[in-house]
């Protein structure tokens, strides 16, 4: 985790402010709606490089970033050159929902996940074949509320989908703490910041 | 005999005015005053011994358990010819010295005067006399006992053979009644001779164990003396988890006076044992019910009880076999989880696990290795889920996966809505930005480390944001979508004040940075050296 938040916090903001300038050239020219998304995007690919790649979730953003082939351009200048995880990310695979993560990696989870899918919609099979009336209602309700809520929980954290639920909640921690950081440095620039309108 | 009913009934009340007591304490009584039974008991045993002979042991601690209630009976009152037992399962966890001390009295004018010269004489069996509960067994027909659990006579018996051996010596002819008991005071004080007899009426009860007991039986017999390898991991889990406590409240047990009245609580009693003690007490009482488990927990119990006995013998050496046990017996499947050790029986045992993560299993939880791992990964999961509450604000009092996962949700939520307002205000700001990144970069690497805060940042964050961005609000499509996106941090500005306080140390240097840098921008951009900066970045 984190173990000195304020040189994290530091790190991020470098990265940030580097993604932001890389892009400052064109900055007068961008519509409002297209600086909030590079203020965002650069934010974001800030936060999951001084992850390093070492979580899913930093993982997937840069994935789905790189997806946009806009945002190519700052994803290199923002990243470098050398990022091991990034090239197999930048190969989008067909078939899949979304980014699994590093390369090395993703085919074997790409071979979980598709067994883990064989194996719930057997399940389901199994159980939709005339079950036995529920005998503990608030069982099953309370299993059915958790198991939607994973399922959001997963839409939120990003590369959440295809992860069991040990691994989404630590996942989860993870990001939260390092999306604390984020809005943390966010909102140290937006306060600092003149509050000068330019539209 | 009317007299004597009246004694009874008396004591019965007595007995359920007490609070629930060690049924060790009927234990210590039981054979306190059955050894002094003259003759007649005698036949009793190797009737038993018969029994005991039969293959099920369940039956045959039944038959244990019956021949020692009956020997109360036999004790209390000689005239009695019938054997009546059936209300002592209710009076065995009514015990008070209170009563049993009244108990002794009309114990001794009975035929037990012997027992009150001795009984008194025996710290354990002072506070533990249950003699006063046989005397309230109205003469009837014979019936086995009716004991809450098998086991709660086996952990009765593991105590006193714990506790019991002051007594050890005044007892007469300890062997010719206990040769199939299996339970034998084995006191601290005398561990040689009771050990031997100790052991060897285990091992004899041991080979009485049937089918289903066979492991524990092969544990029983190993654990005396040499260890001998436990095929089935079930038991040796289940038990080892209860003999690890056994051996721990060793001490506690000693003091007997004090004790817990149930087996399931003799576990309990063991103050290393954090969490899972308690579980397992509170899970063993209710498992104590289960015959088919209780099979186990007896055999545990009376393991613990001759683990108890070996404490001046060796711990250690127990120790050391019962490692090799833990290694021999294969966990299920390879490294399924946490290993769950004992940590004070155990300590050494890591080293010596190889590749399989050993998992315990609790006592009075199913063994299978599905459901090992199964309780493996939910325990993962509530880990995990502690450590999210202490992230997530708000969430100490939450209980229950549903309700966790839903503030975790709103949460990250909030938190990612943050992001996207405040790069939308900042994407309002002027696209002088570089410069003013640059101030602030250099002043926050110049005022130190800690620079960021969040939770006054955040009220001025919000009160800011309250302010400001009407005044940002350009074209209407856009303060929309300015607004839009401003509720939602509003909303989750609610939970945001619980934000780790740790940092608001910071806040006041931030604060201050803030306000720093902006006054400074106006008053002139040259205030920093260039070089600086770009040293700096």
């Amino acid at each position: 985790m984190m173990h000195n938040p304020s040189k994290v916090r530091q790190k991020i903001m470098k990265k940030w402010i580097m993604g932001l300038r890389s892009c400052s050239s064109s900055h007068e020219n961008l519509s409002l709606s297209e600086r909030r998304w590079i203020i965002k995007l650069s934010a974001d690919l800030a936060l999951a490089s001084v992850r390093n790649g070492s979580r899913r979730w930093s993982r997937a953003i840069i994935e789905e970033a790189s997806r946009n082939p806009d945002n190519k351009g700052l994803i290199q200048r923002m990243l470098g050159s050398g990022c091991d995880y990034r090239s197999p990310c930048l190969i989008p695979r067909e078939g899949r929902s979304d980014g699994n993560g590093a390369g090395h990696v993703t085919k074997s989870m790409w071979v979980a996940t598709s067994s883990k899918k064989i194996v719930k919609r057997c399940r389901r099979a199994r159980r939709s074949n005339g079950r036995a009336p529920r005998r503990n209602e608030a069982a099953s309700i309370a299993k059915r509320l958790v198991k939607k809520r994973t399922q959001l929980l997963k839409d939120f954290v990003p590369g959440g989908q295809d992860m069991d639920d040990v691994s989404l909640i630590e996942e989860t921690l993870d990001y939260i703490v390092w999306l604390r950081a984020q809005v943390d440095v966010m909102r140290a620039l937006a306060h600092s910041l003149p509050a000068t309108t330019s539209i | 005999m009317e007299s004597d009913e009246k004694g009874r009934i008396d004591q019965e009340e007595m007995n359920k005015d007490a609070a629930n007591h060690n049924s060790a304490h009927a234990w210590s009584n039981l054979t306190g005053t059955s050894l002094n039974l003259a003759g007649p008991c005698y036949s009793m045993p190797s009737s038993r011994g018969d029994f005991m002979g039969d293959g099920a042991y369940s039956s045959s601690a039944l038959m244990v358990d019956s021949f020692g209630r009956e020997l109360w009976d036999r004790a209390s009152d000689p005239s009695l010819e019938n054997l009546g037992c059936c209300e002592v399962s209710g009076h065995s966890h009514n015990n008070s010295s209170l009563s049993e001390t009244s108990g002794i009295r009309r114990i001794g004018t009975a035929a037990f005067r012997t027992n009150v010269g001795w009984n008194p004489r025996s710290p354990m069996l002072n506070s533990a006399l249950y003699a006063p509960n046989a005397l309230n067994i109205p003469p009837g027909s014979f019936c086995l006992p009716q004991f809450p659990s098998d086991s709660g006579f086996i952990e009765r018996a593991a105590r006193f053979s714990c506790f019991n051996g002051g007594n050890f010596t005044s007892l007469p002819n300890p062997s010719a009644i206990f040769p199939s008991a299996g339970c034998y005071p084995v006191g601290p004080g005398l561990l040689a001779a009771p050990s031997e007899i100790f052991r060897s009426n285990f091992m004899k009860l041991g080979s009485n164990l049937n089918v289903e007991s066979t492991e524990d039986v092969d544990m029983l017999a190993s654990k005396q003396d040499t260890f001998q390898g436990c095929p089935q991991k079930n038991s040796l889990k289940s038990e080892s988890e209860t003999v690890m406590r056994c051996d721990d409240g060793t001490e506690q047990a000693a003091g007997l006076s004090s004790n817990d009245s149930d087996g399931g609580n003799y576990s309990g009693n063991h103050g290393g044992q954090a969490d899972t003690s308690i579980a397992d007490s509170a899970g063993g009482e209710d498992s104590l019910k289960e015959v088919s488990i209780g099979k186990r927990k007896r055999s545990s119990v009376m393991e613990a009880g001759s683990n108890k006995a070996n404490v001046a013998v060796g711990i250690m050496k127990n120790d050391s076999e019962y490692q090799k046990k833990v290694e021999q017996s294969p966990s299920a499947g390879p490294s399924k989880g946490t290993g769950k050790n004992n940590k004070q029986e155990t300590p050494t045992s890591d080293p010596l696990k190889g590749d399989y993560i050993h998992i315990r299993a609790r006592r009075g939880q199913a063994t299978n290795s599905h459901s090992l791992a199964e309780r493996v990964r939910r325990e993962k999961i509530s880990e995990r889920m502690k450590l999210l509450q202490d992230l997530v604000p708000g969430c100490s009092k939450v209980t229950g996966k549903a309700v966790m996962l839903d503030e975790i949700i709103n949460y990250v939520q909030s938190l990612q809505r943050q992001v996207e307002f405040l790069s939308m205000k900042l994407a309002t700001v002027n696209p002088r930005l570089d410069g003013n990144i640059e101030r602030l970069l250099a002043k926050e690497q110049r005022a130190g480390p800690s620079t960021l805060g969040t939770s006054p940042e955040i009220q001025m964050g919000y009160h800011q944001m309250n302010i400001v961005p009407p005044g940002l609000v350009p074209p209407d499509a856009l303060g929309r979508a300015i607004l839009g996106v401003q509720t939602a941090p509003l909303s989750a500005g609610v939970r945001e004040p619980q934000v780790p306080h740790s940092w608001e140390d910071e806040l006041h240097n931030v604060v201050h940075m803030g306000f720093s840098c902006n006054i400074a921008a106006p008053r002139g951009q040259e205030s920093l050296p260039p070089d600086n900066m770009k040293v700096e970045l």
